[in-house]
């Protein structure tokens, strides 16, 4: 029998992580976050703290560049002390992994293109979480203890990031709505209605309509 | 510490090594005049300087431990210096042999420790970057070597492509001493060093060496040093290999090659190690020797190799999570067999082009299967083992190098002996393309010449001997073409993050 998969898509500081969170509490299904990291790295035996660097983002072709040069030369042999692999190499772990994790768990999974990976799962709702920026500056602001003027600043920049990210591995437009199940702006209706609508429509496609276990 | 400064810093250094596994092979014909050595004598000043690096780097990080990362480094750039001054001013080839192993165990040291030395100093998220940096700091060293090599033999003579690590090595010095502290964190270990297993290692691997360059010359195992030299080789290896997997702290940690992925990997890497360093040593001397190149040209001859390998790299990068290590490292082959069997047919008419594309293939089919290989070698390897066995598969490459040089030199020496045997059987003054040759030299110089004249016979067997040379390179393009063909199969074996993540 097939596990639960819900997969929340978020613009950050929309609060995507704690409707994660309450979804994997109220249900009991497992959250992959940074386990998903933990995992990708010793597969790819690599540092934690590089692929978080290279967490929803593409490299820039510099990077890509001396990524390559990183393994060694021919002449010199190999420089290796850890890997450090191509995005579209962390990319296909990270989906085996995410897999892997569906395989045993009912899960919520965050972000990584996850609702792209999930896309043909029996048992799969997507959900992309967005709010407006007044709303998401505050939250990031807040989170990272930074002002407004830089909280703006991370949110276009992590925006622009992620939609490159999914653009280049999964072919989609991450802001195409008909990607998702449900789309939910949480500036509009406020955290605690989103997480009690999403938490509805998952007992309803679930636990009751006859889908559930 | 400054990180870019601490980069520069062992760039310097790095580069300064790197520069030395190439800028040599095109002083070889210079060097070997010097000292009155045959081409297999002065493969001696090549291989010493390999085997030296393969004897001190599985003992790199113990030393480095026990001394002190910062001393442990300047003692590298020290040794490295003088063993390059000590080259310059050597009287004869036992003297540049020794100095060529002297310079070898420091230059041996820097890249290590370099790489230490950043990763310490970056944050690990961007520890990709700066090993990025550093690698490319590494390819120049081999790219620009040659022609640099080249032109300061031209403009000067042979000694200077050591000299000019002189002034190099000093601000080295002085930059380390003055820029790289060793972390507090840095526990100075007395860890015991299996100095035995090097002991037999150097034995085992120096000796079979001599075994493959002197066997065919003293008609292998019908001589009795050749027999001696076998049972001195073959003992120090199954030593070496006993006493690896027998104790707890083994200067090279065989019991990694239980991993047959590593293992292959390790086999190809070292196929690649010894048609890359035949080749870089061979092709500088042809092209001086028989197509009459300068040093510079010879040098400059030797870029589209190093121009395809930087630009192969990046796409063989990229290319190997979509099509793996099986199709890339095959794909590789196949260019690096085509070069060689262009190098194997090429004739004393041999033109810019004729050079050019064969060394691009080259470089193309090295910088896929180097990729390929590294990766695939070390990727299922558990992350703690990762230094250990990128020693080894380094090691392997060297000791592979090292032979594939020494016995390409050989069979250029006796192949020509041995043509020139074949070809003077046909010629005489009875023998038709004789007399028309002759003839031609009669048009060419418009010179009428008298039979037996002394000028014809030494025009005659000077084209004779560059023939006989000539067809013993092609002899010996052909042997490497041989052992790449012979590896092709094993490429069908190796594994990529696809084979892992199914695993």
């Amino acid at each position: 029998m097939e596990n639960i998969v819900i997969t929340i898509t978020r613009q950050i500081g929309s609060g995507g992580y704690d409707l994660a969170r309450a979804i994997s509490e109220e249900f009991g299904f497992k959250l992959i976050d940074r386990e998903l990291v933990v995992h990708a790295a010793k597969i790819l035996k690599t540092d934690v703290a590089y692929l978080d660097k290279k967490e929803e983002r593409t490299s820039s072709l510099l990077e890509k560049i001396l990524s390559v040069f990183s393994i060694g030369t021919p002449e010199i042999g190999s420089l290796a002390g850890s890997f450090y692999p191509t995005d579209a190499e962390i990319f296909d772990v990270q989906k085996t992994v995410l897999e892997n994790f569906a395989q045993n768990h009912d899960i919520v999974a965050l972000g990584r293109a996850s609702f792209f990976v999930f896309k043909d799962h029996p048992k799969h709702l997507s959900v992309f979480l967005k709010a407006g920026l007044d709303y998401r500056v505050k939250n990031v602001s807040k989170e990272f203890n930074i002002s407004d003027k830089e909280a703006i600043e991370l949110i276009n920049q992590t925006d622009k990031n992620r939609n490159e990210y999914i653009k280049k591995m999964t072919g989609l437009n991450r802001c195409d709505l008909r990607n998702y199940d449900i789309v939910l702006d949480v500036s509009c209706i406020g955290f605690e209605l989103t997480k009690n609508f999403v938490i509805d429509v998952i007992k309803h496609k679930f636990f009751k309509n006859g889908g559930g276990r | 510490m400054n990180k870019w400064i601490v980069t520069i810093t062992v760039m310097i250094g790095t580069i300064m090594s790197s520069l030395d596994t190439s800028i040599v092979n095109v002083a070889i014909p210079y060097i070997q005049g010097s000292m009155g050595a045959s081409l297999e004598q002065i493969t001696w000043v090549s291989t010493g300087y390999l085997l030296s690096n393969t004897i001190i780097m599985p003992i790199i990080a113990l030393l480095s431990s026990r001394f002190g990362r910062k001393n442990f480094y300047m003692f590298g750039i020290a040794l490295f210096t003088l063993g390059s001054a000590l080259c310059g001013i050597a009287w004869n080839l036992y003297a540049i042999v020794v100095f060529r192993i002297i310079q070898g165990i420091g230059g041996g040291v820097l890249i290590p420790i370099a790489q230490a030395i950043l990763r310490e100093v970056f944050p690990k998220e961007e520890q990709g970057m700066a090993m990025g940096i550093y690698g490319m700091g590494v390819v120049m060293g081999p790219a620009i070597g040659p022609t640099l090599g080249g032109w300061l033999i031209d403009r000067y003579s042979w000694p200077w492509i050591f000299y000019i690590n002189l002034p190099i090595g000093i601000v080295a010095l002085i930059m380390v001493n003055i820029f790289i502290e060793d972390p507090e964190f840095l526990i100075r270990e007395k860890s015991k060093i299996d100095f035995l297993g090097l002991i037999f290692m150097a034995i085992g691997f120096g000796t079979l060496q001599i075994f493959l360059a002197d066997g065919e010359n003293k008609d292998w195992f019908t001589s009795q040093y050749i027999t001696h030299l076998a049972i001195i080789a073959g003992a120090g290896i199954i030593f070496f290999v006993i006493r690896e997997l027998t104790i707890k702290k083994p200067a090279v940690d065989l019991r990694i090659l239980k991993n047959i992925n590593f293992t292959l990997g390790t086999l190809l890497g070292g196929v690649l190690g010894m048609g890359l360093f035949a080749s870089l040593f061979v092709l500088p001397v042809f092209l001086q020797n028989l197509l009459g190149y300068t040093a510079f040209d010879a040098g400059v001859a030797m870029v589209p190799r190093s121009l395809a390998m930087a630009l192969m790299m990046p796409i063989g990068g990229k290319l190997f999570n979509k099509f793996g290590p099986k199709i890339l490292v095959s794909f590789g082959l196949i260019l690096v067999i085509i070069s060689f069997f262009k190098f194997a047919n090429l004739n004393l008419n041999a033109s810019f082009w004729d050079i050019f594309i064969p060394q691009f293939l080259q470089g193309s089919g090295f910088g896929f299967i180097f990729v390929s290989v590294s990766t695939s070698a070390l990727i299922t390897i558990e992350k703690s083992d990762l230094t250990f066995a990128t020693s080894i598969y380094n090691v392997f490459r060297l000791i592979t190098g090292s032979i594939g040089v020494a016995l390409a030199a050989t069979y250029v020496d006796r192949g020509t002996n041995a043509y020139y045997s074949v070809l003077t059987q046909n010629v005489s003054i009875f023998s038709r393309n004789t007399l028309e040759y002759i003839a031609r030299l009669d048009q060419v110089l418009g010179i009428p010449f008298q039979l037996p004249d002394l000028k014809i016979k030494e025009m005659l067997n000077e084209t004779i001997m560059q023939q006989a040379m000539m067809l013993s390179y092609n002899h010996v393009y052909l042997l490497i073409m041989f052992i790449f063909v012979l590896s092709l199969p094993l490429a069908f074996f190796l594994k990529g993050f696809k084979d892992i993540k199914r695993d």
